[in-house]
């Protein structure tokens, strides 16, 4: 068991490195997000203009939602968010099935430290948000730590799903395009954008039905306890963890006898 | 037609040190680190020359061949190829030269062999009729029609190698720039390319610069060379002197079947190893000549065979290695 | 001498060109999928404004309908910089593999074959988009249409092209030096997607006045929008200055182009 922590933990800290070890990325990610978020601050303030409350929510929580959801995005998910696709192209996959650990548990090892990586990014962000104004702390104590539970289940998701998505590089090799509009989708229905408060009334109830939001809006919901009912919303984010995680493990299961060596 | 004088390349890197945090602490230190690797270097090629360009990993040898090439920038000194300056003026150096580079191609990945030779001649503004007949000519010369039109991403890098090699000769540049040509290849692949490399110099009058680890390329090929180590030339001149100073002493081998060679001995030269068929004498041909020491041993023994081993030249640059580092 | 360079660099960038296209036919498996991947890229910005729009029907004083014009003005200028230009992406691989080795043995420009090394199938996505959003949006802005504005409107697109390529070419410029330049060209390219189709004069006096003159962005699409949209007033800038927008990209791109071949001789290339 301890053997195969210290594998594992080898992997994240290889995502964590190739993260610090691109030092101008790291703080131009800072930068961007810095002026990202002073510019969205901007933006919901001037869209306020003359409304108190647009679909039941009022100015400072439309506006800390913005930022914060900018934040957790610039850490939760990455542009690279998987190198197996990368891997498989390459036919390296090959020596990672090789090793000691399962597949899964190293690009879940690896993904977790670039998360860790990006932190700062995200407290960036963050201090930003609060410099000007524009982030309400949670309403209590106890509201930060279901925040923190769901954050936990949120990004167990997104983890998942985005393992889930690169291993569709054992099906076919082309899949950059897959990928931006994977990127992109995941961005508008998580709720990372637009929160789902401000979405058509006849879009709300779908994309309460896709693992999505339980990806970024279920948190940040509970964050700003606009939601009644957060053991419900924790038991759905923690539903959708176990059917995709199911998932994971059947997809998993026939992309090993699929491997595709190329130039191996 | 290539002059080099006082040639200088520094490479300024990020200078990480290890310990505890060092990847956050690379964050914020900005330590760079100055290595020369290329530190001084003057000579001449004259043109129809084939000149092998020798040294260690590491000696700089890649270094100075993208200097000439115009591919990077001399932090000090001077580089003139057919009267210009390469990184100067690119478009006519570009002209003058061809390239080959070992470890990776310039030809068009995705497409077939003939595409990307269709590209050069484009590119270089080939009439229809020159283009055809060379690369005629080169195709039979190196073999290539039966992989002409595979995806240079399908060859092998036997294969994909002669195919640069045309790409690169294809606009008849007065001078050819070959870095590491024949590594990884095998003996059929390795003797097409000297072969082509022979016949372009000799035929065509094509200047060849050609860096490579093979001693063999160096010995079937190159009249003279130049050797490098540490960003300083160590050696130029050509391959004969070479071996002529570095090596003082020549090995011989004697057979005999009806004779016991254990005893063998000899005035003119010194017994390394004697066995009862087969016996190694050294001796030095600055004072004694190669025919007398082969007439004493024949005409003192039953000898059935005999063999001078020439100087190997691996030897010869290792030793010239170690003598500049000691000394 | 001049004109025969550039007569010789739009040869070989025809040649170049067709051999990029030719090497992505090759892939058409998801062709579609990597068009809907240019479309997703900048829709969803789109879908976020259609959103907003329809909960606050208004923005700075700017309506659904001359916001979205200015969002579609945008969308074609930034089309015009990823057709053309978009193989720049790849800018950092070509230095730090040494693809730039052969672009500087090769008689045409470095910058020309960077830009030509392969086909952004992704970029007709974003042509895709940009025209579509153009047409339909364009009729319905309150802009009076005359052949001149039509003229205007054409030449603001090309030059919003031109300062996103020229911006981009500036940044991708320090691949010579740095490690990597990829974050930075992704947050200038993210800047410019999220916010260069607002009314930019929205983030007060001094946050339009460095998007005009110290990031450019206000020529993209915000400054010819005025001038069509004939609210020049509210800019805090001469107006002959808006007027002359469309010329802007062409200055901003001449000028990046200078600064990437200077810094041409900082290339190390690799495995030296």
């Amino acid at each position: 068991m301890r053997e195969r922590l210290t594998g594992v933990r080898g992997l994240y800290r290889a995502g964590y490195r190739s993260v610090l070890a691109y030092r101008a990325d790291l703080w131009f990610g800072i930068a961007g997000l810095v002026i990202q978020a002073t510019l969205t601050v901007v933006v919901w303030r001037v869209l306020y203009a003359g409304h108190d409350e647009v679909a039941g929510i009022d100015r400072s929580t439309a506006v800390s939602y913005a930022v914060l959801a900018a934040a957790i995005q610039a850490v939760i998910m990455p542009w690279q968010f998987s190198s197996l696709p990368f891997r498989v192209l390459r036919g390296q996959i090959g020596v990672d099935m090789m090793r000691p650990r399962s597949l899964i548990s190293q690009n879940l090892a690896q993904a977790v430290g670039t998360m860790v990586g990006r932190l700062p990014i995200g407290v960036a962000g963050l201090l930003t948000g609060l410099a000007l104004g524009g982030v309400q702390p949670p309403r209590s104590a106890a509201g930060l730590g279901l925040w923190v539970i769901s954050m936990s289940l949120g990004i167990a998701n997104i983890l998942i799903v985005n393992l889930l998505v690169s291993m569709t590089a054992f099906w076919t090799l082309e899949i950059g395009g897959f990928m931006i509009v994977y990127r992109f989708a995941t961005a508008f229905l998580s709720g990372a954008l637009i929160p789902l408060w401000f979405m058509p009334g006849w879009l709300q109830p779908i994309l309460g039905w896709l693992p999505f939001q339980a990806q970024m809006y279920a948190p940040l919901s509970i964050w700003f306890g606009t939601r009644d009912g957060v053991l419900g919303v924790l038991a759905l984010q923690v539903g959708w963890v176990v059917v995709l995680f199911g998932l994971l493990q059947l997809v998993w299961r026939r992309a090993v006898h699929k491997v595709v060596v190329l130039g191996g | 037609m290539i002059e080099v004088d006082a040639l200088t390349k520094e490479f300024s890197r990020p200078d990480v040190r290890p310990g505890r945090f060092a990847g956050t602490r690379s964050l914020f230190t900005r330590a760079r680190k100055v290595t020369r690797a290329v530190d001084g270097i003057s000579f001449r090629i004259d043109a129809g020359e084939l000149i092998g360009f020798l040294g260690p990993n590491g000696a700089g040898k890649s270094t100075t061949i993208k200097m000439l090439t115009g591919i990077l920038v001399p932090t000090s000194g001077t580089v003139t190829v057919a009267g210009q300056v390469p990184w100067r003026d690119r478009r006519q150096n570009a002209r003058t030269i061809g390239a080959v580079f070992g470890q990776r191609t310039q030809l068009w990945y995705d497409l077939p062999l003939r595409d990307s030779f269709g590209i050069i001649r484009d590119l270089y503004g080939m009439d229809a009729a020159t283009y055809r007949t060379r690369l005629g000519e080169f195709t039979e010369l190196l073999g290539l029609d039966e992989f002409i039109d595979t995806p240079v991403r399908s060859l092998s890098l036997g294969q994909r190698m002669r195919g640069d090699l045309v790409a690169a000769m294809l606009y008849a540049p007065p001078i050819l720039y070959l870095d590491e040509p024949t590594v990884g290849l095998d003996v059929v692949a390795k003797g097409k390319i000297r072969e082509f490399v022979a016949e372009i110099n000799t035929r065509r009058g094509t200047t060849v610069v050609l860096t490579t680890h093979d001693m063999d390329d160096v010995e079937r090929l190159c009249r003279r060379v130049i050797i490098i180590d540490h960003g300083v030339l160590l050696y130029e001149g050509d391959l004969e002197s070479l071996k002529a100073r570095y090596v003082t002493t020549r090995d011989i081998v004697v057979h005999a079947t009806e004779f016991d060679l254990t005893s063998v001995a000899s005035p003119f030269a010194e017994v390394l190893t004697a066995g009862p068929a087969k016996a190694t004498l050294r001796f030095a041909p600055a004072t004694t000549s190669t025919p007398k020491v082969v007439h004493d041993l024949t005409s003192r023994y039953p000898i059935t065979d005999l063999s001078v081993l020439e100087p190997d030249l691996e030897d010869v640059i290792r030793q010239l290695y170690t003598e500049r580092r000691t000394g | 001498m001049a004109e025969s360079v550039l007569r010789q660099e739009v040869r070989a960038g025809r040649i170049l060109l067709r051999a990029a296209w030719r090497a992505a036919m090759g892939y058409r498996a998801n062709f579609l999928m990597t068009i809907m991947g240019g479309v997703a890229l900048q829709g969803t910005q789109l879908l976020f404004l259609g959103v907003l729009l329809a909960k606050f029907q208004v923005i700075d004083g700017w309506r659904f309908n001359d916001l979205a014009f200015l969002f579609a003005l945008r969308l074609a200028a930034h089309a015009m910089y990823v057709v053309p230009f978009g193989a720049m992406i790849r800018i950092d691989q070509a230095v730090q593999q040494g693809d730039m080795d052969r672009y500087l043995i090769r008689p045409a420009g470095a910058y020309l074959q960077v830009i030509t090394s392969y086909a952004p199938l992704m970029a007709l996505g974003d042509l895709l988009l940009g025209c579509t959003a153009l047409a339909i949006f364009a009729p319905q802005s309150s802009v009076d249409w005359s052949p001149v504005k039509v003229a205007f409107l054409v030449a603001a697109v090309l030059g919003g092209g031109l300062v996103e390529a020229g911006l981009q070419t500036f940044l991708a410029a320090f691949a010579f030096k740095l490690t990597s330049t990829m974050s930075m060209r992704i947050l200038a390219d993210d800047t410019i997607s999220r916010f260069s189709g607002y009314p930019l004069t929205m983030f007060g006096r001094w946050g339009f006045l460095s998007l005009t003159f110290l990031f450019p962005m206000a020529f993209i699409a915000y400054l010819p929008a005025t001038v069509l949209l004939g609210r020049t007033d509210q800019l805090p800038i001469p107006t002959w200055l808006a007027a002359a927008s469309p010329a802007g990209g062409l200055l901003v791109f001449t000028l990046a182009l200078m600064f990437f071949n200077r810094m041409i001789k900082h290339y190390n290339s690799p495995g030296s």
